[in-house]
Order: structure tokens, then sequence, then C-alpha cells
């Protein structure tokens, strides 16, 4: 907005300068035109010049009882008249080079009367009304040029302070983003940058809380998930080693021993999962995919069918780029959740499909389905929807944390799909390749 | 007879402290979640509720606030130890804070603690002719006051308070001088000398090899 406004006090400041210009030189033509005027007439009408002279000697001699004698015209606007002296001339006449100005209401003329020799006095008339408006056109080329420069000094000094008020804006929203808030949005000039700057810093700031966020929820979960078992093993422990129990009581604690021991193992394999995929490189390489799906139905049927699930698989035949055992790691996963998710007796249904370049690998179950508040969570580490359901079926709330990494390393992210009551589809993609003939043929063979 | 309730959705952390006070007589209900605490809170009327923090359904930090108008002492045990958590659970009004992992010894005698300041069980522990009163922090035999020092006092209560387990020197030790126990140190031992040859119980602070010190109740009965 502020460029406009800028723009705008130059084109002013432009304009101004060349209306000055053009107002001086028009003033110089007018007073030029006033003097040719004059001068033509003392030319053109030379007649009108002598009835002129012959009224202004008739006035002469009505006012000073002398009769001049006309010798000369003047080309400029001024009648000159050569009066010879005459004793008779009862007014003051000039002496020792003084000159006497009179002015003759009734034509409005001035008369200029001087000393030119010894009795001769040149008189010069002159017509008053253009006198007045050659100074009337001064006057007035001197206000528009004071007015002028006046307009131009307050439109700047306006745009002056315009300018340091919106210093004054952008330094105290600077001191506010200095204060860490970095909400501050302005308004008016350098406001897109200074937005721009204020949004991508209070990104950062955000992103890197949230970073920090998981991380203080990444240790304190951490430290809960592992304080709890390490309490009960310490203390079913030390019950054992300091009081004598009974046969029941000694089975419960050791029972705790083992199974709260068999949780912290757990834990530990699925961090050092964790830990091995953020430092490792993958290499990923071509799979068939349809082989690679029905590998895996083959694999979890037997676990499914504990549920009495039944795993409904449709598979297009392509050409995939991944690491193997991850991506199987990272569908049984998936499977497992889902299993975990639907009532015993229903459905799960596993798809491959092409998607442009990309294979779409989906997993849908028709279970409790996931909280929509909880969606955007749910990969975080540790991170349980239903805590004491998960804790009941040995989970540490790391699994989708470790899907999530294994299908990031593979190009895409889960994204799901969730409907409470209704079931979930957690999906994947991966990269597909070009057809090549083997592929073909395997197509051929299964098909 | 005092009640407990222990809000604890870890079944093994749950049972743990239930094993435990049930030895040292208390009786014990366990709720596994917030809304069967609440539940168990109406129908029953408790002596102190063991309530953890990070509770499905409704937390501990809810439920204290339905637990406050009962009057029942609340002793927070929570996997949480951050500062900030103690104080908001202690401004919440709980009576005390355990943090995870906790030893038992530590959980009786804050549990011991609490109990005494709601007057749920008698300062007055009698043991054959030896009186502990825990307020007065006095010991008398036969009616005679015995004279004893700050630590035999303190080491003589979680005796009394843990009987029949064998308690380990390096946790008596922890408890009683407050620091951990470094290596070979006779301070404990002149310490409980002392306090067997003040109250003739040379019999009944028994010491158990390797171990510690067990105060063995069952023989004090058979005298």
């Amino acid at each position: 907005m502020k460029k406009y406004v800028i723009a705008c006090c130059i084109f002013i400041n432009i304009f101004m300068l060349i209306f000055c210009a053009v107002l001086s030189s028009e003033f110089d033509r007018q007073l030029d035109e006033i003097q040719q005027n004059m001068h033509l007439k003392a030319v053109d009408e030379n007649k009108l010049c002598l009835a002129s002279a012959e009224l202004f000697c008739k006035r002469m001699l009505e006012q000073y009882n002398t009769t001049p004698t006309v010798s000369q015209y003047n080309a400029f606007g001024e009648g000159r008249f050569t009066v010879m002296y005459s004793t008779e001339l009862d007014c003051d006449l000039p002496q020792n080079n003084e000159c006497i100005s009179n002015y003759i209401e009734d034509t409005d003329e001035m008369l200029t009367i001087s000393e030119l020799d010894n009795n001769r006095y040149l008189v010069t008339v002159m017509k008053c009304g253009l006198l007045e408006q050659k100074i009337l056109l001064k006057e007035r080329f001197i206000t528009i040029s004071i007015g002028a420069f006046a307009f131009w000094a307050v439109l700047w000094s306006a745009f002056g302070l315009v300018i340091f008020l919106h210093q004054r804006k952008l330094a105290k929203a600077m001191a506010q983003v200095a204060d860490g808030n970095y909400q501050v949005r302005i308004k008016g000039e350098f406001s897109s940058e200074f937005n721009s700057m204020t949004e991508s810093v209070s990104n950062n700031v955000v992103a890197a809380n949230e970073a920090a966020r998981a991380q203080r929820d990444f240790v304190s979960n951490f430290s809960h998930e592992l304080k709890t078992p390490l309490t009960a093993i310490i203390g079913y422990a030390d019950l054992l080693r300091s009081a004598e129990l009974d046969s029941q009581d000694t089975f419960t604690a050791a029972s705790y021993i083992f199974s709260e021991g068999k949780r912290l193992e757990a834990l530990s394999l699925k961090l050092m999962d964790m830990i091995v995929l953020d430092n490792h490189e993958f290499p990923l390489r071509p799979l068939p995919a349809s082989k690679l799906l029905q590998h895996i139905a083959i694999t979890v049927r037997p676990m499914l069918s504990d549920n009495q699930l039944d795993l409904e698989f449709h598979a297009a035949a392509a050409r995939i780029e991944g690491e193997r055992d991850l991506l199987i790691t990272l569908i049984v996963n998936l499977l497992d959740n889902a299993r975990k998710a639907s009532e015993d007796g229903g459905k799960i249904v596993l798809r491959g499909t092409v998607e442009g370049d990309r294979y779409k690998i989906s997993i849908k179950d028709f279970g409790r389905g996931i909280p929509q508040e909880e969606l955007s969570r749910i990969t975080e580490a540790f991170y349980m929807v239903d805590k004491s359901r998960a804790r009941a079926q040995h989970g540490a709330g790391l699994g989708l944390a470790l899907c999530q990494k294994i299908a990031i390393m593979h190009g895409s992210g889960l994204e799901f799909n969730s409907t409470l009551g209704e079931g979930t589809e957690v999906s994947f993609t991966v990269k597909k390749l070009p057809k090549t003939k083997e592929v073909i043929e395997d197509v051929k063979k299964e098909s | 007879m005092i009640n407990i309730l222990i809000a604890e959705d870890e079944r093994a952390i749950s049972d743990l402290i239930r094993i435990n006070l049930v030895r040292n007589g208390y009786v014990c209900h366990c709720a596994y979640d917030g809304k069967q605490a609440a539940d168990m809170l109406e129908s029953t009327r408790y002596d102190l509720v063991l309530l953890d923090i990070m509770l499905p359904c409704i937390d501990g930090y809810e439920l204290i606030n339905y637990i406050r108008p009962m009057d029942i002492p609340v002793i927070f045990i929570t996997a949480k130890s951050e500062l900030s958590d103690k104080v908001k659970g202690l401004r919440l009004g709980a009576e005390d804070y355990i943090t995870k992992p906790f030893e038992i010894v530590e959980l009786i005698a804050r549990v011991e603690v609490v109990l005494r300041r709601y007057k749920k069980t008698s300062a007055i522990l009698t043991f054959g002719d030896v009186t502990v009163d825990a307020d007065a922090h006095s010991v008398t035999k036969n009616g005679r006051l015995i004279s004893m020092t700050a630590k035999e006092y303190e080491l003589l209560l979680l005796f009394v308070r843990n009987p029949g387990i064998a308690l380990f020197r390096e946790t008596l030790f922890e408890r009683v001088w407050g620091y951990d126990y470094i290596g070979e140190s006779r301070t404990l031992d002149s310490h409980v000398q002392r306090i067997r040859r003040k109250l003739d119980w040379d019999d009944i602070i028994i010491t158990v090899y390797k171990v510690g010190y067990k105060f063995d109740v069952a023989k004090l009965k058979d005298r």
C-alpha cells in the first residue's frame, strides 16, 4: 500500500516542479504578451495614440495651462511627449533631474514629468491598469509558488511522519518478537516481509517446541514405561527375600517378576529397533509386491484364525522398491493392530493397488475405530489410545512409532482413516518400478 | 480394622502393594481404573486411598477432588517424579506422595504416618512389656521410661513397623541415616546392640545372616 503513496508523492513532486516551471513561463509569456500588445498598439494604432496624445495635450492645457508639443511616441505602451517649457505652466516642474509623477484619475493614467534639458521636459504617460495587471501577475505568481512550496513541504513532512510512525510500529513489533511473541503481525509497508519473517520464525519455534515436547514426552513416557516394571520387579524381589511368604504369594511374586521382566525385554527390543532404524541406512531393493503381500497373508492367517478373523486379500501385481524384512514387519504390525481392534469373527482387508508411480498398501478393519482427536498423536512413541487395553495386550506404545519410521523410509507415511465404531483403514505407499519382462511373466504365471 | 483402597491400573503394582499391606494387618481393596475407584468409594467407607495419577477413565487429579469432601487421606503413587507434579498433588490435598520405583518399607512407613495423623491407628504400639508412643517419641518398659537417642528410636520404630520382615542392612541404613549404605559399618550394629540391651530384646531383634536384622514378633508372643 505504501508503495502507491510513495509513487503518488514522487508524482506530485514532479508535477509541482513542472507546474511551477509552466506557471513561471506562462507568467513570462503573459507579460510579454501585454507588452507586445502595447507595442502592437503603438505601431498599428498610431492614430489612436495620436488621438490619445491630442487628448493628453488637451488635458495638459486644462491642468497646467500649457500645450505640449508632441514629439515622440513610444512603442512600449507609454506615450511620450516632449513638452516645451512654458512659463505659464502653473504646476511644479521638476528641477535638477528630478521627476514628478501625477496620477490622472479619469483616464487611470500615470503622468511622469522629468526634465530633459533647458526648457524641455519629457512627459511619460502610462496606463495604470497595465501596471496593476503586471503587479497582480507577479503577486499571483509569488502566491502560487509559495502555496505550492508549502503544499510540497506539508506533503513531505506528512509522508516523513507516516514513515516515522510506521518505523516505530515496526520497532515495537520487533521488540515483541525479541520478547518471544511470534504471533505479531503488522499492516502497511514492509508488512509482507515482516509478517513472513515472523511467520517463519514462529513456524520454526513451533516446530522446535513440538520437537522438544515430543522429546520430553518420549523421556517421560519412557521413564514411566521403565519405572512401572522396575517397581514391580524390585518390590516383589524385595518381598521374596525379606519375608516368608506362603506358596500362593511366592508364586504371584515370581510370576510378576517374570512377566514384568518380559515387558522390559520387549520394551528394550523395540527401542533397539527404533535406534537401529534411526541410525542405519537400509538399501531399498526391487520386490514383487503381490508375492510379498501373499507371503504375509499366509504368515498371519494362523494368528488371525485364533480370533476367528477372516483376511480378505487383493494385491495388484507390480514391482516395488523396498526393504523386504522391514516391509513385512510394518505390514504384520498393522495387521496385528487391526486384529487387536477387531471383534472376534470379523474381517480384515489387506489390499495392494497401483496409484500412478506409487504402490498403495492398505489394511482395513471393521473394529472399534480411533477417536479423531487421537489420530494425530498415535504414531508418537509410547502413545496409547486405550492404556489399560494396550497393557493387557502387552503393548508398550511403540508399534506405530516403529511403523511410521519404516513408512517414512519408503518415502511416505502412515495415513489413517477412521470412524469410531466402524473401523480403521491404515495405508502407506511405496515406490513402484516400471514393469520388466520378469514381472510380466510373473503376472502371466499368476493369472 | 483399617480399610485401604488401592487405585492403581498396573496389576503388578497393585498386587504388590496389596500383599505388603495385608501382611501388615490392613484390609485392602483394589480398583483398576478411576471409575471403579469412584464407585467403590461411594459404596464403602475407606480409611486411606492410595491413588495412582495416571489412571484410565478418571485420572488421579480428578479423583482427588471427589475424595476430598469425604475427609479420607490420600497418598499419591505415580511414576511422575517432577517437582511440579508433587506440588500439584500436594496442593490438591494429598497427604503424601510416593514415586515409582518405591521400596515397600517406605510405602509402609508413609501409610503408618498418614494413618496416625488422621488418628486412624493408635500412636501407642505395645509389644509385651514394651510400649512405643509414636506421638510422644517415647519408649517405656514396664512403665519405666527408657532413654534413647533419636537414631535408636527411629531404628526401633522401623523394626516394630515391619514385624516379621527381614530388614536389609542397606535399607535400615538408608531409612534411618538417610544416605546410602557404604560398605562395612559398625554404626548400625552398635545401635542394634544398644536397643537389644535397653529393652532386653536379644532374642526378639534377631540377626539374619548376610542380610541384616528381623523383628521376630512371634517369639515375643511365646515369651
